[in-house]
This record gives structure tokens, sequence and C-alpha cells, in this order.
């Protein structure tokens, strides 16, 4: 029989200790990866990559080499053009892998089967942030690896340190759109509510405001993260920062303001999204509570 | 030993403790510390799962404490939760993942070491009639999933087991297996279960605490509420149509006899044992008995009369 007792503190009989927060941080990893792997957004995604860079270079090849070098005259040209959607592969990437990545736990019966268990959730965040990078990068490569190899092919070279460059500005862009996934989708209980959100937001909304306050307002849209992305591709051509047009005809000509951003300013902002979108979705999964 | 205390543990889901109609528990307090089982019950919206959430961390006290083998839950809960197996509300492995995965999952975040996971694992699935390693979770019925839920919060031999009605759900045979299980898990640990069902509570748990919006109103042994609250009415079942102008010879013993049917009696009695063995003997006398029991349970008397009531104890 169970007796209340009011006695002294009882020692702790534990038969098996937790693993160190490293230890539990690398099982996290491999357990999301393993999950994402398995997962029909992953081979869903993979096959809209292939098919997105591998069908517009297959229809480019079909117009014919003379065609494409005549528009691109030079391979950084070609590659400036090519990935000039990376940023919205990037953005689909980091919706999918990192959109559910906390509402799943806050929002569905997942969570009672994760959150019970000795593990910090910081760690187990983390975890989880560094798998969907992992994962969306696999993904991205592919990506890069066909427009590299189709660069290679009509153009016999490849502009080896900007493509690195880009390369690294890509997985960069890629850790500040995980981090704004993760902190998004700290905010919804349903999942698949969360990466429809995110979606909109970073498809849709983002790229629309900086049109109308950047383009057609004439002030640097720095505070806009597809705008600091836009530096994956400008790496190879290198626009001027502010380029203006006076459009229309009479008295009807307006300003249209084309803004690229430097370097190291899409460095910065990617950043401050980074540090800022990441420290809030950890303080929000350490402290949100399962009430549902 | 495994241990299990609240002390004043409240939790208000508004803003403020004092007169808010959102008080979820009320300064809730109760230690245990043996192997055996509690039997947490109330009506819903009582707060039982609240009680459970907070010992888990799932939701944090708005004032008081909940400790499991002394570790505050708020202060470490890695060192807490290491001590606890916790099965609440319906928990969901990964769906893509199999048994044996979701299983693996718990060990190697418990720290058991792979080759005796596996081992642990195979042992659980033989006791617990697991469904196949190799079944992804995400296709199981939901007795199967929670009886694997309920293996991985096994696997670490947990101190302090916190169970939100554990068999909720499930079919007959589920609840009977999971019941047999529990039986024997109490000897080696403390359940702490939550239960709507009195019947199960009676057969597994040592000790109840009863729970009305969010107040404790009594907290007692199984064995000496079986005393206090004395069932009074018996039910007698005969194999064959009894002659209703016999029910006659009963009135010395009985407080009034229902006529349920031509075979079924409800008898109300002084409850003590003696009239009981006295009325047994004399309903033989009638015709053959097949089933003489009490018309409800010790701890649904209780229950009853406690809920009307809404007083702590």
């Amino acid at each position: 029989m169970v007796e209340e007792a009011g006695t002294s503190s009882t020692a702790l009989s534990l038969h098996y200790m937790p693993k160190s927060d490293f230890e539990q941080f690398l099982k996290a990893v491999s357990y999301q990866l393993k999950f994402y792997l398995r997962t029909w957004r992953f081979i869903g995604l993979l096959l809209f990559t292939v098919a997105l860079t591998g069908g517009i270079l297959a229809y480019q090849l079909h117009l014919g080499v003379a065609t494409i070098q005549a528009n691109n005259p030079a391979v950084t040209d070609f590659l400036g053009s090519a990935l000039g959607n990376m940023n919205m592969e990037v953005i689909i990437l980091a919706a999918f892998f990192g959109g559910d990545a906390i509402s799943m736990d806050l929002g569905t019966a997942t969570g009672y089967y994760m959150l019970t268990l000795p593990v910090r959730r910081p760690v187990l965040m983390m975890g989880r942030f560094t798998s969907a990078f992992l994962v969306s990068t696999g993904v991205a490569a592919v990506y890069f690896a066909v427009e590299a190899a189709g660069g290679w092919y009509i153009y016999g070279t490849l502009p080896g340190a900007d493509l690195a460059v880009s390369v690294g500005l890509a997985l960069f862009f890629l850790l500040a759109c995980l981090a704004l996934a993760f902190f998004l989708s700290s905010l919804f209980r349903s999942p698949s509510v969360s990466i429809v959100i995110i979606l909109l937001l970073m498809l849709i909304g983002f790229p629309a405001v900086t049109e109308i306050v950047g383009d057609l307002g004439g002030y640097e849209p720095w505070w806009s993260l597809t705008y600091a992305g836009s530096v994956i591709s400008t790496v190879f051509t290198n626009p001027a920062h502010e380029v203006t047009n006076l459009l229309g005809r009479g008295a009807h000509k307006i300003m249209v303001y084309t803004w690229s951003p430097y370097i190291w300013e899409g460095v910065v902002i990617m950043a401050a999204y980074l540090v800022v979108f990441f420290v809030l979705s950890i303080m929000i999964y350490n402290y949100r509570e399962l009430k549902g | 030993m495994p241990s299990i205390e609240a002390k004043g543990l409240t939790k208000s889901f508004g803003s403020s403790v004092g007169s808010n109609p959102n008080l979820a528990l009320d300064h809730v307090s109760f230690r245990f510390d043996r192997k055996g089982a509690v039997g947490y019950l109330g009506p819903n919206g009582s707060g039982k799962t609240t009680t459970l959430k907070l010992f888990t961390g799932l939701l944090r006290a708005t004032e008081g404490s909940a400790t499991v083998n002394d570790i505050d839950i708020a202060v470490d809960p890695k060192k807490a939760l290491a001590c606890t197996g916790a099965l609440i509300e319906t928990p969901e492995p990964y769906p893509q993942f199999t048994v044996e995965e979701s299983l693996q999952l718990v060990a190697d975040y418990r720290g058991i070491p792979p080759v005796e996971a596996k081992s642990r694992i195979r042992t659980l699935r033989d006791s617990m009639d697991l469904p196949p390693l190799t079944a992804r979770t995400g296709k199981l019925s939901k007795g199967q999933r929670q009886r694997v839920v309920l293996a991985g919060t096994l696997l670490a031999e947990p101190d302090v087991l916190l169970l939100d009605e554990p068999t909720s759900g499930l079919d007959p045979a589920e609840r009977v297996t999971i019941r047999k299980i529990l039986m024997d898990i109490k000897k080696d640990c403390l359940v702490f279960m939550s239960s709507h069902l009195l019947e199960e509570v009676t057969e597994i748990c040592d000790d109840v605490i009863f729970l009305s919006n969010g107040l404790v109103v009594l907290k007692d042994s199984v064995d000496h509420l079986s005393e206090r609250f004395k069932t009074t009415s018996l039910d007698v079942e005969f194999s064959t149509p009894i002659d209703n102008s016999k029910l006659l010879s009963l009135n010395p013993l009985t407080k009034g006899v229902e006529v349920l049917s031509d075979r079924r009696l409800r008898i109300m009695f002084d409850g003590t044992d003696n009239s009981r063995s006295a009325i047994l003997s004399a309903c033989q006398t009638l015709g053959q008995v097949s089933s003489f029991s009490n018309s409800v349970l010790t701890l649904e008397s209780a229950y009853i009369e406690l809920m009307k009531s809404g007083t702590r104890s």
C-alpha cells in the first residue's frame, strides 16, 4: 500500500542516466533527419527541384547553346540568371522543413511523446534546426549542382570563387529563413497552417512590401530578408546598389527604383534575422505550455 | 524510494489567482513516497490532467511546486523527467517511425545502452503484447499505439509513473492487458494515475485522491474508504424466475426490496457483513442465486457522495 509520509527526502534511484546535452543534440539531429527523409515533402521537394532546374536547363539547351550565350555572354551572367530563383527555392525549403518544427510539438500529440522525455527543449530544438538545415542543404545542393553543370557544359568554365561565395550566401540565407520559419512555427498550433503562413509571408508578403516601399517609395528595403537573399545571384553580376528609371509618358511619369544590396549588407540582414528569430524561437519553445 | 509531492500546487489559466474563474488547480498538496499505486479521481475539468502536466513540465505552476523524487520539475526538468515515465493525453510518436524506432528513440534520450535497450524492447514486446516492431506507428490502432507509448514509459524502469487515463478509449481486452501490466508494475515503482473508471482504480490502486474544481476533497486509502463508504444495496440475480410472494421472508433482514425483473432484485440493507451473509442465505432459499453483488462500487459511493457535497475531507 502507498502511504503518505512526511519523512525526509528520498534518494534518487535512477536506473539509467540521460545522456549529455551534446549527445542528445546529436540524437535529435539523427532522429529528425530520419523523420524528414521519410516524409513526402522531402521526396516532393527533391522532385520539384530537379524538375525546376533540369526542366529550365533542358529547355534552354533545346533552344541552343548559341542562343544561351547570346543572352548571357559570360558564365557569370548565366549563373546570375539561373540562380535568380534560388531565393524562392530556399524559402520553400525553409517553410517545409522548418514550418512545423515547433508546432508539431505544441499543436499535435507528438509533443506529449517528446516533451515528457528527459531532454532540454532548447537541445531538442537545436537538433531539429540542424537537421532541417542539413536536409534543406541537400535539396538546395541539387539546384546548385544542376545549374553549375549547365554552366560548365555551355561555357566550359565556372567562376569558382563567385560560385563558392554564392553557395555560402545561399546557406546563410537558408539559416536565416529557417530561423524565421521556426519562429513562425512557434506561434501556431497547426503545422500545416504554419507552413502556409510562412510561404505566404515570404513568397508574397515580403516581396510585395519590398516592391511597394523600395521600388515605388524609393526607400531601400534593408529590413527585408528576401531583399537580402538576392545577393545569392547578384554576386555574379555586381549590379549597382541603386538604379532609378523614369517610366511613363508626359505628365504621368513615375520614378521607379531598383535596389540591390551590397554583399556585406545582405549578410548583415541575414545575420540579424538568424540571431533574433533563432533566440526568440528557443525562448518560445522553452517556455510555451501544452494547454490543449 | 520513489516519491511524488505537490506543495500548494496552483494553476491559473488567467492573469490573477485571486477571484479568477480560470483557476484549474487550487493549492493542491499531497505526498506519496512508497511503491504502489495512487488513483487520482475527479469529474471532467476537475484538474486531473493539469496536475499531471505540471508534474511533467508541460505546464508551469502559477504557485507551489511539483517534485518527483524531491526534484522540482520547474528547477531541473531533465533530472526530474529522468525519474519519471509519463503517459498524458494520447501521445503520438512520429508516424513514420516503426514501433522499434519509437522505443529506441526513448531509450536513446533516456540513456539506455543500445544492447540493453534492444533486449528490453523485446521483453516489453512479449509481456505487453506489442504490435510487430517493424510496424509503422502511424498505422497502428489507438490501443496498439497506447501500448507502445506505455512500453516507452516503462523502458527505463522509472521510479514514478504518471498516467492520464491509461485505458481510456481502449477495448475491454486491451484494458484487461493494461490493468495486468499496471498491477505488476506497481510492485516496483510508484504509479500515479488519473482515471474515470472506478472499477479500475479499485482494482489497481492502494490510495486515492478525489479532486473537485481544482481542490482535493478526499485523500485516503482504498481499504479505509471501503469501511467509510459501506455499500448498502445489493443486486441479486436468480437462475430461474422467483415467486414474489416469498419475498416477505427477506423483510426482517432488509430495509427494502426492489423487484427489477422476475429474476433480479435490489435489496437495501444496513451495510454490515453479518446482514450481507444472512441475506445471501435467505436468497438461496428462494432459488438458485446466479449472482450476488454490491449494486454500486465502494469508490463509486464515495465518489458520488463527495461530488454531491463538494467538501474537503
